[in-house]
């Protein structure tokens, strides 16, 4: 009985623990009987274990419940339902994001309450300029997109995303990926509220054709506190860049096998106090040496979300 | 100073590091959590982490257990982010240092997860919207009593019957024979 009830109270303190509101006392007790116990410290994992895990569940499930098909203008419409992802197919966070084929959804969950989220929409690209050139160089200032690619008119097989063309990246040997890469000046947007959160979502289809092979997939977001300007050197720079980013996303997305489908890949990233712009950089490659695909970009889009900042 | 050219030329060990960080992200940060229960500091440690392992890349043996590499400097971020918040109502060093040694195996916590979905299914609606704001939205126990129509201890007590019945159930699908 007394063993029961001292568990209980073990428990108890886990539980205020994980949840981060102990005292200093329970704070003292607990953190003595973990360094004596084993059994406190298996209980303690058996209970953290399960805080950790059901996070990444619910986080996920928040992320793709807000990410529906629709492009709202102003304030989101709420879903009536969402669902969970399988546990075991997920991998998305604040931080970073998406290695894998598929979703698939488990769960129906409760009603949600109308989403409090403002989203704007920064920039639709869906390259209908064919006369349009790009640089293949790291983008110099704000706005211009640059990297390996031309826009071209659809070709058989491809059904552009939006609109009569599409942006066709080009192979560059010796390298992995060829890229598409544009700056967004933060300085340009209104400046944030007091109290709301800020994100920068990034969205893009991307398809390859006449692979035997998956293809890969990447978006790549960096916040910087520097101007557009001065940008390049420090993104080339490895020894320095990891030093100067304040928050750095990537996202990548692995084709099942050859496929001749648009994918739409998302990727967002939190904008921090002191940022200045945000680096998008978007990425394609085959997954194999021997592959030889054609990729195409189309239907890109920036949106803006704020949200009320989360209580702790 | 490198060229504009060379940024394509990283290295192949760094890239393929921050792959698995990407694969292995549910796990590290599962983990970090269970260590690091402020939300905030656990979002930082996986930044943190996210960028050693960046640095370290090319001291990563390919073929040898990533995610025990990873933990492993996760392990340390959380140390020394808590001892940069040198916070009073925390656990004590020596006590996550114990914590981290007794960490449980990479199998089990796979296991674990696998069972935890079939352990959330059998949750009440309102239990789930309940671990849905808590984890999802990061509502306080006062925002989600606002909007369940509870008072916010019944939220707590809520919130933590559900992850010991969580923890039972696992458990139980754990030991319960294949």
């Amino acid at each position: 009985m007394n063993e029961k009830r001292n568990d209980d109270e073990l428990d108890a303190w886990i539980d205020a623990c994980l949840d981060d509101r102990l005292n200093k006392e329970e704070a003292a007790r607990l953190s003595q009987l973990i360094e004596e116990s084993s059994e406190a410290r298996k209980r303690y994992w058996e209970m953290a274990s399960v805080h950790g895990m059901i996070e990444q569940s619910m986080q996920n499930a928040s992320l793709k419940a807000v990410t529906g098909e629709e492009f709202p203008t102003a304030k989101e419409k709420p879903k009536r339902h969402f669902t969970w992802p399988r546990l075991t197919e997920i991998a998305a966070g604040i931080v970073f994001g998406i290695l894998s084929a598929s979703l698939v959804w488990a769960y129906k969950s409760p009603p949600l309450e109308k989403s409090p989220r403002e989203i704007t929409e920064l920039l639709f690209e869906s390259f209908e300029d064919p006369s349009a050139h790009y640089s293949a160089r790291f983008p110099k200032e704000a706005g211009v997109w640059t990297g390996d690619m031309t826009i071209v008119a659809p070709t058989s097989g491809v059904e552009p995303r939006r609109g009569e063309y599409v942006a066709k990246m080009s192979p560059v040997p010796e390298r992995k990926f060829s890229y598409a890469r544009r700056i967004l000046d933060l300085s340009t947007l209104p400046p944030l509220e007091a109290g709301k959160n800020r994100e920068i979502r990034v969205q893009s289809s991307f398809l390859s054709l006449n692979s035997e092979l998956p293809s890969h997939y990447q978006i790549r977001l960096a916040v910087f506190s520097e101007s557009p300007e001065e940008l390049r050197p420090i993104w080339n720079d490895a020894s320095v860049l990891f030093d100067r980013v304040l928050q750095h996303v990537g996202k990548n997305h692995i084709t099942d096998s050859s496929s001749s489908e648009w994918h739409k890949v998302r990727a967002s990233i939190e904008i921090p106090p002191n940022a200045r712009c945000v680096l998008v950089s978007l990425a394609v490659a085959d997954v194999g040496h021997d592959a030889h695909s054609e990729h195409y970009l189309d239907a890109i889009r920036f949106r803006m979300i704020e949200t009320p900042a989360a209580a702790e | 100073m490198a060229n504009a050219n060379e940024e394509h030329k990283a290295p192949d060990a760094t890239e393929a590091v921050q792959l698995l960080f990407v694969r292995h992200e549910n796990a590290i940060r599962a983990f970090v959590r269970s260590l690091q229960p402020s939300l905030s500091d656990a979002d930082d440690v996986m930044q943190e982490t996210f960028l050693t392992i960046s640095r370290k890349a090319p001291t990563f043996e390919p073929g040898s257990n990533f995610l025990a590499w990873a933990c492993g400097i996760a392990r340390l971020k959380v140390l020394e982010n808590f001892r940069q918040r040198k916070r009073a109502n925390v656990l004590s060093e020596a006590a996550i240092i114990a914590l981290t040694e007794d960490s449980p195996s990479h199998q089990s916590l796979s296991e674990q997860e696998s069972a935890l979905e079939g352990c959330l299914e059998k949750l009440a609606p309102k239990v789930r919207d309940l671990l849905w704001r808590r984890y999802s939205r990061r509502q306080s126990s006062t925002e989600m009593a606002e909007a369940a129509g509870m008072t916010s201890t019944a939220v707590r007590v809520a919130l933590t019957k559900a992850r010991k019945a969580l923890r039972d159930c696992i458990n139980t699908q754990i030991q319960a024979p294949k």
